[in-house]
């Protein structure tokens, strides 16, 4: 998959400059950097929400995305926000279902549900599309530190047993130590890529001192 | 409900001129008879398949023009005057007109009323596709949900409360209008029986007729119009 974007601008006010970047299929790129800095807007650059842009993104192939918000269809119960958005059987929607934690929130409508759980749904969601390239905003942002450590180690098993491209935006390091397999920093202004750092083994088989250890250089 | 008939009872009595004010029972046994004869089943059900049928047309078509306008700056700023003009164009003008243009038909009965609720109906869709939740169709977009999907699982539902809104306030609107198009050129139907016993100055089979048709819509309400937004708002309930 290729990105490239020459210019990116509101108005008057240019926000991302000259980005280049090439993700193989099973990279795990972070993009770090302040907020309000322009991940999001890269993101959704990627995820064709955004054409007003100089430059292309190819070979994305199969885009999923979990956004900031859950964003799930509020009149229709979990398992029809799997099957009506990605065209999944009710049978691979209740497998997700289990994998992610809640096989009994088939029938139920998301109002029902916790942050937490919303989130989780919404991540099933999008395996449900069986995507190349996976797009996550934020995804562990306003969840408690426990609800967050839970749901990035389901996020690593569910990429173990559904491989795709992942691009995590976060402001977090850790987060990106924990998942990515290359974190690029995000930064000045107009923002570009200010550091690029390719990260050797697989983010499963990171132990907590190499973590912690990867953390102070991020 | 009781406490209306008691107080229409004793000022019945009190005014003691049952050409002017008659009693509920008076009407009451009227109803009966109408009913009987068949009379009162017939010009009920003409009434109600116009305004049936008006309903359906100034729902759909107002919807849509709706939709239209709110999702389309430019559509919207060329269609609000209109809107504006015909939401001031008064019922009857455009009943005369019907008349006049199309004939004394079903056709120009039906049409006018429509006209008459289409602009309420685009009004109030406009302001609720102006609303519509920027997250769900970047969603939809993202997930490459079809034109068909997007519209019925993610525009639709967002609409529901603004369309019952606008069904409940509507139905009441059109069978007012629907009398009136009958009183002036049908031979049938509610209007048309009240005009009948207005001209013979029968107070009793004119309210026979107008509180047996509100009696139909109370019921068309609670059975039909209720229920149905019962179901579509059920999501909201945790």
């Amino acid at each position: 998959m290729k990105i490239r974007i020459t210019r990116k601008a509101w108005g008057e006010a240019v926000i991302l400059r000259d980005i280049t970047l090439e993700i193989g299929p099973r990279e795990a790129v972070a993009l770090l950097g302040p907020s309000g800095i322009g991940k999001s807007t890269l993101l959704r650059i990627v995820a064709g929400l955004d054409t007003g842009f100089e430059g292309n993104v190819t070979d994305a192939g199969r885009i999923a995305m979990a956004f900031q918000e859950p964003t799930l269809l509020p009149w229709r119960s979990v398992r029809d926000n799997l099957t009506l958005t990605t065209n999944c059987t009710p049978g691979e929607a209740d497998a997700l279902l289990q994998a992610v934690g809640l096989p009994d929130a088939g029938a139920r409508f998301p109002n029902t549900l916790s942050l937490g759980q919303a989130r989780r749904i919404s991540l099933a969601r999008a395996f449900a599309m069986r995507p190349d390239t996976l797009l996550l905003d934020e995804p562990f942002a306003s969840l408690d530190r426990e609800a967050a450590a839970r749901m990035l180690a389901l996020l690593l098993d569910l990429l173990r047993d559904h491989p795709a491209r992942l691009i995590l935006v976060t402001h977090d390091p850790m987060e990106a130590a924990r998942l990515a397999t290359r974190v690029l920093t995000l930064g000045g202004t107009p923002a570009t890529v200010q550091r690029e750092r390719h990260l050797d083994e697989s983010p499963a088989d990171r132990d907590e001192a190499r973590i912690m250890q990867l953390l102070t250089t991020l | 409900m009781l406490a209306f008939v008691l107080l229409w009872a004793i000022v019945a009595v009190i005014a003691g001129s049952p050409n002017t004010l008659p009693a509920p029972w008076t009407v009451a046994r009227l109803t009966l008879v109408e009913t009987l004869s068949g009379e009162l089943l017939f010009h009920l059900s003409a009434t109600l398949a116009r305004t049936i049928a008006a309903f359906v047309l100034a729902m759909g078509i107002g919807s849509a023009i709706g939709l239209w306008l709110g999702t389309d700056k430019r559509a919207d700023a060329w269609g609000d005057p209109w809107l504006v003009g015909l939401l001031n164009l008064p019922a009857l003008v455009t009943i005369v007109l019907c008349y006049i243009w199309i004939g004394l038909t079903e056709v120009a009965a039906i049409a006018a009323v429509a006209i008459n609720k289409i602009p309420l109906v685009a009004t109030q869709m406009r302001e609720g596709a102006r609303t519509l939740e920027p997250a769900l169709r970047d969603m939809a977009h993202v997930f490459g949900m079809s034109r068909g999907a997007r519209l019925r699982h993610v525009v639709l539902p967002q609409l529901a409360p603004h369309f019952a809104a606008s069904g409940r306030t509507g139905i009441a609107l059109i069978w007012k209008i629907v009398l009136v198009v009958e009183f002036l050129g049908r031979s049938n139907g509610v209007g048309f029986m009240i005009h009948q016993y207005f001209q013979l100055f029968d107070v009793a089979r004119v309210l026979v007729y107008a509180i047996s048709f509100v009696a139909v819509m109370l019921l068309v309400e609670m059975l039909i119009l209720q229920p149905w937004q019962r179901h579509a708002t059920r999501w909201r309930r945790p």
